[in-house]
């Protein structure tokens, strides 16, 4: 995951400190346990014995199939079964004017799906449909848009797209009050309905700016950007910016993912800690170890 | 309320909102059908969930209450009290007349936030809601489930920096008003690396939104259609879709 991206440097440096190993070589990201990634002990498979679980599915980078966490089927557990049913249905009917889901162009679609099978082809197809339309996702295609990005990262830092222009915050604060003017006005003047749409607008503006804070990306600074955050989400607005921003990392962190949803979709705080801890455990570092380590040089 | 994506015919379990089960049951078949035109009342009351939300959060465990941001959740609460006492007590019941005036301003109030709710949807309700592995870049990803709003510079103020929606996810902690001139950068990296910079009108992003919903409904029709057909016939004979 990009860490660099979503965290100031000043803070990845506090986050070496707890580095306890480097990884050699070309890193391959595994499908996580909670995702369907299956993993076993190594003495199962028969490896060395320091390593305590193994990733079986390490990145099948050519086929994307549907996890199966949502349905109970993968396209390649499905086809058989679907070759295997005689009485195919051929329909190139469509319903009201949209493309019907056709899995197999050739032979039309079959009316015996049961919901899961309809689900995991539908899920399919607009997989399939992402595949071709953007780059490969094979490993090497992959690290050199990985590359690429962190070149652009590099030149947003140096080029001082970070660096945040106060004067355009006092045409933002300038506009907030001219609205907020508006709807005290209207209210004195018992106009209510406009009274009221003038403070619908002022809250829709000035969230943008909670938003802005919410991100630490006005002064950088937590506390400083925290409190922005609370005086205008909590106190002007009602709504609690540490909601916001709990559901909002999620949202950024596995954007437009259906099957962990929140508000507008995503991911939770255990999914991460299970990911590093596999991550770690696969990559022959051991805690228990580690721990030994720290306990006998204390 | 809404379905985005066809995963969720099959009820999906959210892993954020602590394993609430998004249950695929009568209500849902019943709503999915109309989603299209629901979605903008929907919208507009919006607002009201959103308190809900933000108190079931400061109640939860999911608020931190240790460490060096231990004071978040107290000041938060506190805003949040002064918010209603402000705006219930104060405005609502104290200045403005009781009845129909005041359930008004209410509605009317919380329905101007209407632009805000779609603009939020309209980043990535029209977008692809696939999962690609995990051997897909970052970038790419974002790039793939993310779409920017087109408008003039003039009205950059009225979509307050979610415009670049794109850029924004690529760059998070990047000050809104840099994000123009980013969005150039990103559109190069998009041409170098063959990805495709999503990019629609603010009427077009509308239409995309709504036609990814009605696809759903479609979606969800043929299912019920195959559902309907297996138990009627309990044979594999095809039954004429246009009665559909």
């Amino acid at each position: 995951m990009c860490n660099w991206i979503l965290h100031p440097r000043r803070l990845l440096k506090i986050d070496d400190r707890f580095r306890i190993g480097l990884i050699e070589g070309e890193w391959t990201n595994f499908v996580p346990p909670i995702q369907g990634g299956i993993f076993r002990r190594a003495v199962e498979i028969g490896g060395e014995t320091k390593t305590p679980l193994v990733n079986d599915n390490t990145s099948n980078a050519t086929s994307v199939t549907r996890r199966p966490q949502a349905a109970s089927c993968t396209s390649e557990e499905l086809e058989p079964e679907l070759v295997a049913t005689e009485q195919t249905a051929v329909c190139s009917e469509k319903v009201e004017g949209t493309d019907v889901p056709e899995p197999q162009a050739t032979t039309g679609w079959k009316l015996e799906y049961d919901p899961d099978s309809y689900t995991a082809i539908a899920v399919q197809q607009a997989i399939d449909a992402d595949v071709a339309k953007y780059p490969s996702l094979d490993a090497d295609t992959q690290r050199e848009i990985a590359i690429k990005f962190r070149a652009l990262h590099q030149r947003v830092h140096d080029e001082g797209y970070y660096q945040c222009t106060f004067s355009n915050y006092a045409t933002e604060i300038g506009r907030y009050l001219a609205l907020f003017g508006l709807f005290l006005t209207l209210l004195h003047y018992e106009w209510y309905i406009c009274s009221a749409v003038a403070l619908g607008i002022f809250w829709q503006q000035i969230m943008f700016t909670a938003h802005d804070a919410g991100h630490c990306g006005i002064t950088h600074n937590y506390v400083i950007d925290s409190l922005i955050g609370i005086f205008i989400g909590n106190f002007v607005c009602g709504l609690s910016i540490g909601w916001w921003k709990s559901s909002h990392n999620v949202h950024h962190f596995v954007t437009n993912d259906p099957v962990s949803p929140n508000s507008r979709q995503y991911t939770s705080r255990c999914w991460l800690i299970k990911y590093c801890r596999y991550t770690i455990q696969t990559h022959r570092i051991s805690l228990c170890s580690l721990r030994h380590q720290l306990s006998s040089a204390r | 309320m809404f379905t985005t994506s066809p995963a969720f015919f099959s009820s999906v379990k959210s892993s954020y909102y602590n394993g609430f089960q998004f249950i695929w049951n009568s209500v849902a078949d019943f709503t999915v059908q109309y989603q299209k035109y629901t979605y903008y009342p929907i919208m507009m009351v919006a607002r009201f969930n959103l308190y809900y939300l933000s108190w079931l959060h400061l109640a939860s465990a999911r608020s931190i209450k240790r460490g060096t941001a231990a004071w978040i959740r107290p000041t938060e609460v506190l805003a949040c009290l002064c918010y209603i006492y402000l705006f219930f007590y104060l405005l609502l019941w104290k200045t403005i007349p009781h009845g129909k005036d005041a359930w008004l301003f209410l509605l009317v109030s919380h329905m101007a936030t209407l632009p805000l709710q779609i603009q939020i949807t309209l980043s990535h309700w029209g977008a692809s809601t696939s999962d690609l592995g995990p051997t897909e870049a970052f970038a790419q990803r974002q790039l793939r489930t993310t779409v920017d709003v087109a408008c003039p510079e003039w009205l950059d103020f009225f979509h307050g920096g979610l415009q670049f929606q794109t850029v924004h996810h690529l760059f998070p902690r990047v000050p809104r008003h840099n994000l123009r001139k980013l969005s150039v950068l990103v559109r190069n990296f998009c041409e170098e690396t063959g990805i495709d910079y999503q990019i629609l009108g603010f009427v077009e992003g509308n239409h995309s939104v709504l036609g990814k919903l009605q696809h759903i409904t479609d979606q969800a029709k043929i299912l019920a259609a195959c559902q309907k057909h297996m138990a009627a016939t309990g044979s594999m004979n095809l039954p004429n879709l246009a009665e559909l």
